[in-house]
């Protein structure tokens, strides 16, 4: 039987269970030459992934309700392919309480934030998003570069919540060891892999440091292309069993606890 | 299977604070894992590469008598009188199996301009030898004052990124002699795609970022682009091999 490398090597599909656990739709800075959540789709057909978790590119911005109302065009579109993260700016408690609450009604299935608008994830506007996640054991991605604020105001949090599944997004873009040590001391700390440097050898550092129950795949698209991202996994030298837990079991996991609650 | 020839690809160099160094055996291993047909291969990482004659001659002897590794040797100006003469550099580098030559005026301190490096890439279009630039070392405009300063000069435009796609289509269009290699770190959702489209299959070239990068990332990104299969064989290999036959 063939590997996955040589499956994919051959142009063949890859025949396993694959969910994207960071994804992106909206408009950014640079040129993204097809924007539309079909191109997304069709990217996922080709590439025989089944499902994808994905926020509007405002989750950087102030603009957050409009991104997430573009999120939810996309699910309605294309439902139980494209599942939305809520994106949140800070508020006070009570409207942030309504917003959650009404897109999960809405069928969204986590949170994610982005400290580009210059916001720690421990600023008091987000704790609403927090408590409810917490309550209904919610995914929650952030986006992290290996900054030391970012990383100690998470640790702060997984102490805090620990229902919750965080998601580091771009998991060991620096300071790596920062990164395993959250992941070892919190068991609800996950490691995502977006990156497109696709830097060789660092998936298997974090495999082999945090385990592969704590590493999960996400690709950033449409912010980045999805088959580079998968190919990194691919690629790797790790062996099957372990590429299919980094490709969806795990993330089936997270989302199933999730959904119990729910 | 896609056949491949790989031009972005490093070995032997050494980056500060590491002590690993990709040698021949990894590159080879590299090569055969991925089924490559060849590899273009330049000394990377570049930050500790003091000695350019030294390099070279490690380069040519690890890609001598192994067809699969096409050697891509460092050229400079010879402007201070302690090397070669560039018509020289590059009879060496042709004799040697090269299918292109580097150039990096950061790292070896001279810059592009007319009164400096004329000498040196009016003797590469006499060969019709291409150039390999790295956007590290040189930025698109740099490239472009190039492409236009010597319209039949061949270029090998690689490490560029994934946000520059305003700025690369109309480089790739303006200028036919420029190349793009799809290594790392382009890696644009529709990207390549949208480069056919609007300036044809011609001018891009596949490759990896080897050792730096995962090689199969560029790699999946190209099998599974919305191209014809005519266009993805000639990124694949088709539009080097074309390159090669040209060198004179």
């Amino acid at each position: 039987m063939k590997t996955l490398f040589e499956r994919a090597r051959h142009g063949e599909s890859l025949g396993i269970d694959i969910v994207d656990i960071h994804g992106h739709l909206g408009r950014y800075g640079f040129t993204i030459p097809d924007l539309s959540a079909a191109s997304l789709v069709s990217s996922m057909d080709r590439l025989g992934i089944d499902a994808i978790l994905c926020s509007s590119m405002h989750c950087l911005t102030r603009y957050t309700e409009e991104g997430n109302e573009e999120i939810h065009a996309a699910m309605q579109a294309f439902p139980r392919r494209i599942c939305g993260y809520i994106s949140v700016y800070p508020g006070k408690a009570e409207s942030i309480r309504r917003s959650v609450m009404g897109w999960l009604d809405k069928g969204f299935i986590g949170i994610k934030l982005h400290d580009s608008n210059g916001l720690p994830y421990t600023h008091p506007g987000y704790e609403q998003a927090y408590t409810i996640a917490e309550e209904r054991c919610l995914p929650l991605l952030l986006h992290t570069w290996g900054e030391e604020r970012q990383i100690r105001d998470i640790e702060q949090l997984a102490a805090r919540f620990p229902n919750i599944s965080f998601l580091l997004a771009h998991s060991g873009s620096e300071r790596v060891h920062e990164y395993i040590r959250l992941s070892n001391k919190y068991p609800h700390v996950y490691l995502e892999l977006a990156f497109s440097q696709a830097r060789r050898g660092l998936l298997e550092h974090l495999v082999a440091e945090a385990g592969s129950d704590k590493v999960v795949w996400g690709s950033d698209c449409i912010f980045i292309n999805q088959a580079q991202q998968l190919g990194r996994v691919i690629g790797a030298d790790l062996s099957d069993a372990v590429k299919i837990e980094l490709l969806g079991a795990n993330a089936r996991k997270i989302l199933a606890r999730a959904q119990q609650v729910a | 299977m896609l056949e491949l020839i790989d031009v972005q690809v490093g070995f032997g160099g050494t980056q500060p604070g590491k002590t690993a160094v990709v040698d021949r055996q990894q590159l080879l291993d590299y090569c055969a894992r991925m089924q490559l047909r060849a590899a273009l291969v330049r000394v990377e990482p570049i930050e500790l590469d003091v000695n350019v004659i030294f390099s070279n001659d490690q380069l040519f002897a690890a890609c001598a008598d192994t067809p699969q590794l096409i050697p891509c040797p460092t050229v400079l100006p010879n402007t201070g009188y302690d090397l070669a003469p560039e018509a020289e550099q590059i009879d060496r580098a042709i004799a040697q199996g090269a299918a292109a030559v580097t150039i990096r005026p950061i790292a070896d301190y001279w810059i592009i301009a007319p009164w400096l490096s004329d000498s040196l890439f009016r003797a590469l279009t006499d060969r019709n030898l291409p150039v390999w630039i790295s956007s590290r070392n040189c930025p698109p405009p740099q490239v472009a004052d190039l492409a236009r300063s010597y319209p039949d000069l061949r270029i090998i435009f690689a490490q560029v990124g994934y946000r520059e796609q305003r700025i690369l289509l109309p480089l790739l269009k303006s200028f036919k002699r420029v190349h793009l290699s799809i290594g790392n770190n382009y890696t644009l959702h529709g990207g390549m795609e949208q480069l056919v489209r609007e300036a044809g299959c011609e001018q891009l070239l596949f490759g990896t970022g080897f050792p730096e990068n995962e090689p199969m990332s560029a790699a999946m990104m190209l099998f599974d682009s919305q191209i014809s299969a005519e266009e993805k064989e000639k990124i694949a290999a088709g539009n080097f091999r074309r390159l090669q036959e040209e060198i004179r």
